[in-house]
């Protein structure tokens, strides 16, 4: 591992716990991300890349428990560090985008103070600077009125508003790494293209890196340097987007290509579709 | 003006059901069976006694003119004359209205520091995985939640009036007095409000934006001071209406087990000896109590929780 | 084929329901209180209701378990014989209350705007006297008496049952179905029987079931206030009144029929879940428990779920963690 490594996840495996006979969730899954790159995870849904993330963020939900050789985040063990000494490195370096932005914001508190509480807690700045600096975020991220929308809570903002605004919250740390879940699938189309062109924006300006994960191979495409293709909870595929588009070595992401429809689809045949079973995976998967 | 327009809302709701809930009292009266003026003046007494009783109580005016001299000596503060003592209603009312009012605050309080607790602190138990005191907690709350009052009253008299006698049985003089009524109309709501914090405090505690706020590595005090409580109290002040009722309803009963002389003994009584103004009269007072509180709650939730007042039905 | 649809599934709810401990045991007692209700209070002899007074308040004795009441009658057989009116008066309030209300409630949500909304802040405002004030004034208005009690306690469920119902109705509306019948062409009133009624009228009975042993509390608290069944008509709330009153005498004078109203109640809210849990085929492999928690189910698979994906709908994360 070089210097360049930001992020660095060997044999990583989610099982649910106390459930032995189940085949796990994510199996000994490994990537490394350099400082300033953008990557994205793709895969249909169940296919662990939610769950990768989680565990790189150790919010993995209650009844789920993580194995992995190692992960290392700027220098950080996160999986044999206690929860105390990653506090400050989780709280700011990392900066988590959900899914939903309708949902992700305390529906309860303003805008505001949900912002500040970050850097208050992490880097002891003062109500007023952390004020400061919330306004500055709000800006990088093209708020208009930055400092009246402190005042307002998340039900008066709009779904893109409010995704701009989590980013802006996670950008208060001055994040390397921006963790972004299907950060554009709640959102509308025109959105969508905004809320990417941003995050690419801050990636070039403030060199964050940014793990991206989305079931959508196109959007990724556009924007990412570097792909992993998850399927089943295993790695299939990691290639650089020139090589993803150039034409990809695995079957399964030969298939995901396909089954993306595009303006010379024939409209009058079905759509297609990823058989289950057409791929050995999981056969490999019960003799390991 | 978001605010205008939910304070006038609501106002104009309140007004329309206090006008409601007084014609409805007023009604009462001439709904009820029998006739008031033979009651006064005496079941044995002769026409002309009867006629003259009529007249006094202004009960040979047409019905709107009554209606209209209710609503006047309403606004005068003067809710009638009890048939049985021939007091006026409102100094029926204020002889009796204490021992009531230390119930509900007393039950009031007993909810708040009992029953919110319970939910909040089981929640957060459940979440960590602690499933023997989950079925506990759900028996015995649920069990709670679904005996009737005056037995929970029933049961609490025998063991800790009559069995141990730590608490006196009967009466409305001393704070102890109170003691053993205020826990019995206080249990069922209070097992109601922890079950349903315990429930939502679990959402909250799986919401979406609760992960987002563990994502900031706040300290778990904040972490539940910040994101979790408010919502969790949000809750129960949502209830606070109904709870509200069920402490009046529970009065009414609770206070017959312990002989307390409040305004539910003397509803009571006076339905039974069919002394009408004084049944008005507390119906009329306990209602308007009612509406008013919902009302309030309503206001309070609109200041704590913005959504809701855009939601407003 | 529709009717042999149901027939079929008859036999297999039957067994869900013998598959669950709690139903049979609060079917025993249901039974149980059945055979009560038919006795009536004279089938029991003199002990339940002619007085004694040179044994009046005793303790527990060899020929009375229980003791006696003021009275000098024996506890435990006047509370057995207190059954039928105490069953029979409930049921014949809830049943008012689901006729009344469940009229009221479907009127609203099949009215207009206006209607719903007004309609909908009366309802809320009845609920919010609760149920006690309510029934007193219906009281003070009909008189005291059983005719009253049954009108009170009816009364003040209409509301529950109104509401119950606008909300049933309004849920079925906007189900997918509806707007295919629609579209289809099912015309309204077809709509109204066929696909509303059906729906709503399958969840009320159940409703209406549950909320008897509400009923029994409710007139039972009636009663316990004098409000309710006079003498010489006897209650299990009017021995409870009684009882109370010589509470330091011969306390089962009260706990008796305190007792068996919880037995009732706990019985008709089991027996309730265990008839839901058979009409529901989706319930039948769930563990049968009182205390189920829902969440720590729902909790993790919610978590481990991701969002949907339009690539093939076949391949869910059920298909790789289940296989069983």
């Amino acid at each position: 591992m070089n210097d360049d490594t930001l992020l660095d996840v060997r044999n990583l495996s989610i099982n649910i716990e106390g459930r032995d006979e189940v085949p796990p969730l994510v199996s000994n899954v490994s990537f490394s991300l350099k400082r300033g790159e953008i990557v994205g995870i793709v895969g249909e849904s169940g296919s662990g890349k939610t769950l990768t993330s989680l565990a790189v963020s150790r919010l993995l939900p209650k009844g789920l428990t993580m194995t992995a050789d190692r992960i290392d985040f700027d220098g950080h063990d996160l999986v044999n560090g206690s929860d105390r000494e990653l506090r400050t490195v989780l709280g700011t370096n990392l900066a988590m985008v959900f899914q939903d932005p309708m949902s992700s914001l305390n529906p309860a508190r303003k805008i505001g103070a949900q912002m500040i509480e970050t850097v208050r807690e992490h880097k002891g700045l003062s109500k007023k600077e952390a004020r400061a600096l919330a306004i500055r975020s709000l800006e990088d991220v093209h708020i208009t009125e930055p400092a009246k929308r402190l005042k307002q809570y998340p039900h008066e903002l709009s779904g893109g508003m409010r995704q701009r605004t989590m980013i802006a919250m996670g950008l208060m740390g001055e994040p390397s790494l921006i963790l972004a879940d299907e950060p554009t699938t709640a959102l509308d189309v025109t959105v969508q293209a905004q809320v990417m062109q941003l995050l690419c924006d801050l990636n070039d300006r403030k060199g964050s890196a940014v793990l991206l994960i989305s079931h959508n191979i196109s959007l990724l495409s556009e924007v990412c340097d570097r792909i992993i293709v998850m399927f089943r909870g295993e790695i299939v595929e990691d290639l650089t987007t020139a090589k993803l588009l150039s034409g990809p070595d695995h079957p399964y992401t030969q298939g995901l290509i396909r089954a993306v429809p595009d303006l010379n689809t024939d409209r009058t045949e079905d759509l297609v579709t990823i058989e289950d079973g057409q791929f050995d995976v999981e056969r490999e998967m019960n003799h390991a | 003006m978001k605010w205008r327009r939910f304070l006038v809302s609501r106002l104009v709701r309140l007004a329309f059901v206090l006008v409601a809930i007084t014609t409805l009292t007023f009604l009462m009266m001439h709904l009820a069976p029998g006739d008031p003026a033979r009651l006064v003046a005496g079941m044995d007494a002769d026409e002309q006694a009867v006629q003259v009783a009529r007249e006094r109580l202004g009960l040979d005016q047409p019905m709107y003119k009554q209606f209209l001299d209710y609503i006047g000596g309403l606004f005068r503060g003067d809710m009638g004359t009890s048939f049985a003592t021939s007091q006026p209603v409102t100094d029926e009312i204020a002889q009796k209205i204490g021992p009531t009012a230390q119930l509900a605050v007393f039950g009031m309080a007993i909810i708040l520091l009992v029953g919110l607790p319970m939910g909040i602190i089981g929640a957060v138990l459940t979440r960590n995985g602690h499933r023997a005191f989950e079925i506990m907690f759900s028996g015995s709350t649920g069990a709670m939640a679904s005996i009737p009052q005056y037995l929970i009253a029933t049961f609490l008299a025998f063991f800790f009036a009559v069995t141990w006698q730590i608490f006196p049985v009967a009466g409305s003089g001393s704070l102890n007095a109170a003691v053993l009524p205020a826990i019995a109309i206080a249990i069922r709501p209070a097992a109601s409000i922890a079950r349903l914090v315990r429930v939502r405090t679990l959402e909250v505690l799986e919401s979406p934006y609760v992960r987002t706020a563990r994502s900031k590595r706040l300290p778990t005090r904040k972490l539940y001071l910040a994101h979790v409580f408010p919502n969790s109290i949000t809750t129960m002040l949502a209830m606070g209406g109904v709870t509200f009722a069920s402490l009046i309803g529970g009065a009414v009963i609770v206070e017959q087990v312990f002989a307390r002389l409040g305004l539910g003994t003397t509803l009571v009584h006076s339905v039974l000896v069919g002394d009408y103004p004084v049944v008005q009269g507390i119906v009329l007072l306990l209602g308007f109590s009612v509406v008013v509180v919902n009302a309030l709650v309503d206001i309070i939730l609109g200041i704590v929780d913005p959504r809701t007042m855009e939601a407003g039905r | 084929m529709k009717k042999h649809q149901r027939q079929s599934s008859a036999r297999q709810m039957f067994k869900a329901f013998l598959a669950t401990p709690t139903g049979i045991i609060s079917g025993l007692i249901l039974l149980g209180l059945t055979v009560l209700v038919v006795m009536g209070p004279n089938g029991f002899g003199d002990q339940a209701i002619v007085s004694d007074m040179a044994r009046s308040s005793e303790g527990p004795s060899a020929d009375h378990r229980f003791g006696t009441d003021a009275l000098g009658r024996d506890i435990f057989t006047r509370t057995l014989a207190a059954t039928r009116l105490s069953i029979i008066y409930a049921s014949a309030a809830v049943l008012f209350a689901m006729v009344v209300g469940g009229l009221i409630g479907g009127l609203i949500a099949a009215g207009g705007p206006r209607v719903r909304k007004v309609g909908g802040t009366v309802i809320d405002t009845m609920m919010g006297f609760g149920d006690i004030l309510l029934a007193v004034v219906v009281v003070a208005i009909v008189g005291v008496g059983a005719k009253g009690a049954v009108l009170a306690i009816g009364v003040a469920f209409t509301p529950h049952f109104a509401r119950f119902t606008y909300s049933l109705v309004d849920s079925v509306m906007v189900r997918d179905y509806m707007s295919a019948a629609k579209v289809v062409g099912v015309s309204r009133s077809g709509i109204g029987t066929r696909y509303v009624g059906r729906n709503v009228a399958d969840s009320l009975v159940i409703v209406t079931f549950t909320t008897v042993a509400e009923g029994i509390m409710a007139m039972s608290s009636l009663s316990f206030l004098g409000l309710g069944i006079q003498s010489p008509q006897f209650d299990w709330g009017q021995m409870l009144t009684d009882g109370v009153k010589n509470f330091y005498l011969n306390p089962y004078a009260a706990l008796v029929p305190a007792v068996l109203i919880l037995i009732t109640g706990l019985a008709v809210n089991l027996f309730g879940d265990a008839v839901a849990r058979a009409v529901n085929p989706v319930l039948w492999n769930e563990r049968p428990s009182l205390f189920r928690s829902r969440f720590k189910r729902s909790g993790a698979k919610a978590l481990a779920m991701e969002p949907e994906i339009t690539l093939d709908p076949g391949m869910e994360t059920e298909t790789r963690k289940g296989r069983p």
